[in-house]
């Protein structure tokens, strides 16, 4: 009888932390959810940014336009505006990735490493899900930016994200995103980014990222959202052999 | 000359300042319709002495030889709206004989129409399907040039086509050349003959497969098959194969005397030829890239056919000892001799290129080598790219070599330099 109690005891106990871990699991997919209607409205979106590259020294060196149109099940196209890359195209499904130049005419499949390039990768642009992307857990409530925060740490579910880890803290009442640490695949950190809210006090959108590279360049990169609104796109335009013909995806 | 520079400066400017128009932003952010860019270079070229042209050139005075400085100006318009696309192109030349000219041409005029999944359009248009970038034997419809020192935009073909697209497949049906007749047929190369071309191609995960058809009047048909495949995080593998029913080529007419009226090198048809390239790309976390290709090409000249050039080069040459007052007929001759050296896209069957490059913000260094195993001849190119915030500029050096008796070691150019500013708008 006193067996059978202990075994009822520790079964009970086992089944306890179960159940905990699964809540404690479907909390944290939860806040990330929360974290991304900030960025994200919807599934199927259509978002303008625009990226500012600044030198150590303050100064501006470059700023580049990109209109992303990040839809369902992790596929994103993303078309490059400014002159000095006018026409080049980044196609993301899932895990594979096309790149067009428009003086090759054909899309170029590309390997997940090379999508990290530049000082704002297009994995920064276009990479907009974490609850899709990433599996979490949550570390502590810490202080940080003068405020109580939750601190998560994700890794990424799908090889072809564009950090295998990242260190996010979110606002403990809304849930807002404030700051995050990107980790890539060597578990180096890549960059520090923080977020700017349109409002201090009620924020309802993320206007601008801004990432700070620890790897090499040590620059400061400015992702700022000129506009969002929900658009679902045609299939065939989420086909590589389709942006080949440079469409005008207006 | 100084009258043709500054009418092609005017004509640029006024592209240019259409071009400050064109870069406003519609309010939904897209560029409305009209886009472009200025580029200016300078190439400079080293002779090599060692070569049947420069012997050519000893012996004919008067014949017309190449500039070593050459400096180019063009300004390039791209134009899309109502489906419309248009890319237009106008150059002005000038080298340091003295020649002068001043060019435009159109690149791309097409019209196009999208019903859902398919999609029709007709005119002058640039198509490229293989999937290797040293060479590409499936591009069928247009052969680009492969390995260019500046990346320029393509010339179209007259073509007629109908594309199919859905989430994972795309067909292509093309009728390349729609208005060639049949009488001209016998006298075009492959890429200007009227001809039927097909694209079938599938996304299965991580592996894009293609496969190719061909027929046209003169060459009959052909078949091909490419596929690329991104094997891990950094690794992308890529392959492709064409067979071809037949193929014309350079070869030594029948006439094999060595001073002859004309030029020994006839058109003629091979057979049951096979093309094939296999390659890799491997890139860091730290953004190098290492790239290397392997090809086969049965359409270029065969070792014999090379063995055979070179002693006719040596043959002639000890002719001029032998000969003198023939020094003319010996000149054309050795001149006829390059002929062979721009007959196919490759000049040897057998080709290994390898290139290294490294993206560090600004700048682009690179560094590529194409080796002939079969002379042990190589073209050796380094460059240096920087982007800035719409200016960009590159350099570069290629220099041509291997043992004397390797073709590469035998062209008219021993080295080339080249320095460009292109601004887009």
């Amino acid at each position: 009888m006193k067996t059978f109690t202990k075994h009822t005891f520790k079964a009970a106990l086992l089944a306890g932390a179960v159940v905990s871990c699964a809540a404690f699991a479907e909390d944290v997919s939860a806040l990330l959810k929360a974290a991304d209607q900030f960025r994200l409205a919807s599934e199927n979106m259509q978002v303008e940014t625009q990226i500012t590259t600044f030198n150590r020294d303050g100064s501006k060196e470059k700023e580049r336009r990109y209109m992303v149109f990040s839809q369902a099940k992790h596929q994103s196209l993303v078309l490059m505006q400014s002159p000095a890359e006018a026409g080049q195209k980044v196609l993301m499904l899932g895990d594979d990735f096309w790149m067009l130049l428009p003086g090759s005419q054909r899309p170029l499949r590309i390997t997940p490493m090379q999508k990290l390039l530049g000082d704002a990768s297009i994995g920064d642009i276009a990479t907009m899900s974490w609850a899709q992307d990433y599996e979490g857990r949550l570390i502590a409530e810490e202080a940080c930016e003068a405020q109580i925060c939750l601190h998560l740490s994700l890794a990424a579910s799908r090889k072809g994200s564009a950090y295998q880890r990242i260190e996010l803290w979110l606002g403990k009442k809304r849930h807002e995103p404030i700051k995050a640490e990107l980790y890539v695949q060597s578990d180096k950190l890549a960059k520090r980014a923080s977020f700017i809210m349109d409002k201090a006090a009620v924020p309802t959108l993320v206007t601008e990222m801004v990432l700070l590279d620890q790897l090499s360049s040590h620059k400061e990169t400015r992702v700022h959202y000129l506009s969002r609104k929900p658009r679902t796109v045609p299939e065939q335009w989420l086909n590589p052999m389709f942006l080949a013909k440079n469409p005008a995806l207006e | 000359m100084r009258y043709l520079t500054m009418r092609l400066m005017c004509g640029i400017a006024a592209i240019v300042a259409n071009g400050a128009h064109a870069q406003d932003y519609t309010q939904s952010g897209q560029l409305n319709g009209q886009s472009g860019q200025v580029r200016v270079l300078m190439n400079s070229t080293a002779e090599n002495l060692n070569s049947p042209l420069h012997q050519a050139a000893l012996l004919l005075p008067g014949m017309s030889v190449a500039a070593d400085h050459l400096g180019v100006a063009e300004a390039e318009l791209r134009f899309s709206r109502h489906g419309i696309n248009a890319i237009a192109t106008l150059q002005g030349q000038g080298d340091d004989l003295g020649h002068s000219k001043a060019t435009g041409w159109v690149n791309e005029f097409y019209g196009a129409f999208d019903n859902g999944a398919w999609q029709f359009s007709a005119g002058k248009k640039i198509v490229a399907w293989d999937v290797g970038y040293g060479f590409r034997p499936n591009d069928v419809v247009q052969q680009e040039r492969r390995r260019s020192l500046i990346s320029n935009t393509a010339i179209g073909r007259p073509v007629a086509m109908a594309e199919y697209f859905d989430a994972d497949n795309a067909l292509s049906l093309v009728w390349v050349n729609p208005r060639q007749t049949s009488s001209q047929a016998s006298k075009i190369p492959e890429a200007d003959e009227q001809a039927l071309a097909a694209r079938l191609y599938r996304r299965i995960g991580a592996l894009d497969l293609h496969g190719f058809a061909r027929y046209g009047r003169q060459n009959g048909g052909s078949l091909g098959a490419a596929l690329a495949w991104v094997a891990t995080d950094a690794l992308e593998l890529h392959a492709s194969v064409r067979h071809l029913q037949r193929s014309s080529t350079l070869l030594m007419g029948g006439q094999r005397a060595l001073l002859q009226a004309g030029t020994p090198w006839q058109v003629q048809a091979q057979y049951d030829v096979t093309q094939l390239l296999a390659g890799m790309v491997w890139t860091t976390e730290s953004q190098h890239s290492f790239m290397l290709e392997a090809w086969w090409d049965g359409t270029a000249p065969s070792e014999q056919q090379w063995r055979k050039w070179a002693q006719r080069n040596q043959a002639l040459m000890a002719a001029i000892r032998v000969s003198p007052r023939m020094q003319a007929t010996i000149g054309g001759q050795l001149a006829a001799q390059n002929q062979l050296l721009s007959a196919t896209a490759n000049l040897q069957q057998k080709n290994l290129f390898a290139r290294w490059s490294w993206q560090s913000a600004a700048w682009q260094p690179a560094i590529d080598i194409l080796w002939t195993p079969a002379d042990r001849g190589h073209v050796l190119t380094a460059s240096l790219g920087w982007q800035g915030d719409r200016l960009r500029l590159d350099g570069g050096i290629r220099h041509y070599g291997g043992p004397g008796d390797s073709v590469y070691a035998q062209l008219p150019a021993a080295s080339v330099a080249y320095l460009s500013a292109t601004w887009p708008f």
